[in-house]
């Protein structure tokens, strides 16, 4: 028991400076949370004033984050100095993570969106940038000739018509910003002007072949495939409905 | 099939493997590099856990392959020989090995035919308050205790038997100094490599990045260790970071682990390649003739291999 209350202790250690100076201050107290032997507790007590503990829980910071930043870079340029508390805040609740962090972004991702949604993040076209890149995300770790494979395999053996329903390879993303020149922006790490048209702009991003496309689209047909993808109950004509087939944005 | 050494000691399995030369790891900066520089490298390394999204143990369908990656590796592989260089198998966790994880190497080697494969000589997984195994934020570094080398011993053991081709471990980086460890390093690696008959995936920066941290002679390490367990030497960049220097693989490597190479490459006798790494997001520095650069430097200490460890 005791070699694996050392590395919890070590790893516990690793992931907060703070509980490195808690253990300075008070190693009795911290000490006392783990059963560990005469030896683990001198070894804890003589790492963490090491400079080396410093490097430690710098590394164990930046290997966190610098997937985030990788698969989310606009959302963190837009940030700013806010990606860091942010990230430290959402890390007090999300501590066992993965090896593989597509999960542990996506999960990053909806952290965010409901610190936008409660107030706590109030920075303009956030919330439209970080929807925009998780569902890139999205289509990144999709297996997409897979899941080309299983729809061509359904339309032979489907029977009757069923509801009609986004194809699992496309997304549709409402703007409130004009998405072209605003991506252009944040594409060349600048910020994006404040005189940025405003509006309606609803993007298609398509994800069936290597590159995933995206366009703006007529906002009638964005509300009309976001209510699609939602699940909603739609009376469409038969004729709107062969449209969108024919047009593969829905299956 | 085994293999004497220098030293006495027994390797199993070492003969059949085919001498490679110089390779590359991958990573997500090089498909375009692997497919136009096929002459640059001898073999292709990789971390297989790159190629796959993995749900966590106990889920159904727990690994899902990466489309695009697979497709570059399967072109690569049909031109270089392929070995794998796990980062999954956290060996040192005081917790359960993650059996289903070496099912999923042995699946791959099968489909790859890896002539051996290596992982880390520590704990990248810590067994949670909750029961749960979750990832530890960088590879932990163990210390160099009985018990350790026990547990280690044992699991080598268990991952000899699921994939029989050659098992290599990385010695580590370390920052902090764990004080009363039962051995120093190299006698832990020699005597890890002695009963567990794994071999030596010997990593010249790491080495280097602790000899300069710690105060301590590389060169006089490596006249500690048995280099006759080395099968395969990593060679790496790596930078200052928050006060010490690091392994963060930054682009070229410093002149001391060049000179490091060309003293291990004649007291390696069972050595099968030697393999260049650098993390992607500094390929936009180095370039494509930044990456040929190291890979043909490698080469020319290579070709300065004694005619003892040439005949394989």
């Amino acid at each position: 028991m005791t070699m694996e209350a050392f590395q919890r202790a070590m790893c516990d250690l690793t992931a907060s400076p703070d509980l490195c100076i808690a253990l300075l201050k008070s190693p009795e107290e911290v000490l006392g949370r783990y059963d560990l032997s005469d030896r683990d507790r001198r070894r804890l007590l003589e790492v963490v004033q090491q400079p080396g503990m410093l490097v430690n829980c710098s590394l164990y910071r930046a290997n966190r984050l610098s997937p985030i930043y990788n698969l989310v870079p606009h959302t963190c340029f837009l940030l700013g100095d806010a990606l860091l508390d942010e990230a430290t805040e959402f890390w007090q609740g999300f501590k066992e993570t993965r090896l593989q962090f597509h999960e542990e972004v996506k999960q990053f991702g909806a952290f965010l969106r409901r610190r936008v949604e409660m107030g706590f993040l109030q920075i303009p076209m956030l919330a439209e940038v970080l929807e925009y890149e998780l569902a890139l995300n999205e289509f990144r770790y999709t297996p997409r000739l897979d899941v080309l494979a299983r729809l061509e395999l359904n339309k032979t053996v489907a029977g009757e018509s069923k509801r009609v329903q986004l194809h699992p390879l496309i997304r549709v993303l409402l703007f409130r910003h004009e998405p072209r020149r605003l991506l252009e922006f944040l594409d060349e790490r600048r910020p994006p002007p404040y005189e940025l048209a405003e509006g309606e702009f609803w993007v298609l991003l398509d994800g069936k072949g290597e590159e995933v496309e995206t366009k703006l689209i007529d906002p009638g047909v964005g509300r009309l495939l976001k209510a699609i993808e939602a699940g909603t109950s739609l009376s469409l004509s038969a004729d709107d409905v062969e449209v969108l087939m024919e047009a593969d944005l829905t299956v | 099939m085994t293999d004497s050494n220098q030293s006495g000691i027994v390797q199993d399995g070492f003969g059949s493997v085919p001498t490679l030369g110089v390779g590359l790891l991958y990573n997500a900066a090089l498909p375009d590099f692997v497919r136009s520089n096929l002459d640059a490298f001898d073999y292709l390394a990789i971390t297989p856990d790159l190629f796959w999204l993995d749900y966590g143990p106990g889920h159904p369908d727990r690994y899902e392959e990466l489309e695009s990656w697979i497709e570059t590796l399967d072109w690569v592989a049909a031109n270089r020989p392929i070995v794998s260089h796990n980062i999954g198998l956290s060996i040192g966790n005081a917790g359960s090995l993650d059996v289903a994880y070496l099912d999923q190497i042995a699946r791959f080697q099968h489909r790859y035919k890896f002539p051996w494969h290596s992982d880390h000589l520590s704990f990248a997984q810590v067994r949670g308050a909750s029961g749960n195994d979750y990832n530890a934020g960088l590879a932990v570094p163990i210390p160099y205790d009985t018990e350790m080398l026990d547990l280690i011993t044992a699991r080598v053991r268990l991952v000899k038997q699921k994939i029989p081709i050659p098992f290599l471990l990385e010695n580590s980086v370390y920052f902090v100094d764990f004080p009363e460890q039962d051995m120093s390093e190299p006698e832990f690696l020699n005597r890890l490599t002695q009963n567990s008959r794994c071999g030596l995936l010997l990593d010249l920066h790491n080495l280097y990045t602790n000899a300069r941290n710690h105060g301590f002679d590389a060169f006089t390490f490596l006249d500690q260790v048995d280099l006759a367990s080395v099968l395969e030497i990593h060679i790496a960049g790596g930078d200052e970071f928050a006060g010490m220097y690091t392994d963060s693989h930054a682009g070229p490597c410093p002149e001391l682990v060049w000179e490091l190479l060309d003293y291990a490459i004649s007291r390696t006798p069972n050595l099968r390649g030697v393999t260049f790494e650098f993390h992607f997001s500094y390929y936009p520095l180095m370039g494509e003739r930044g990456v040929r650069t190291q890979l043909d430097r490698a080469r020319a200490v290579w070709a300065r291999r004694t005619p003892a460890n040439k005949i394989q």
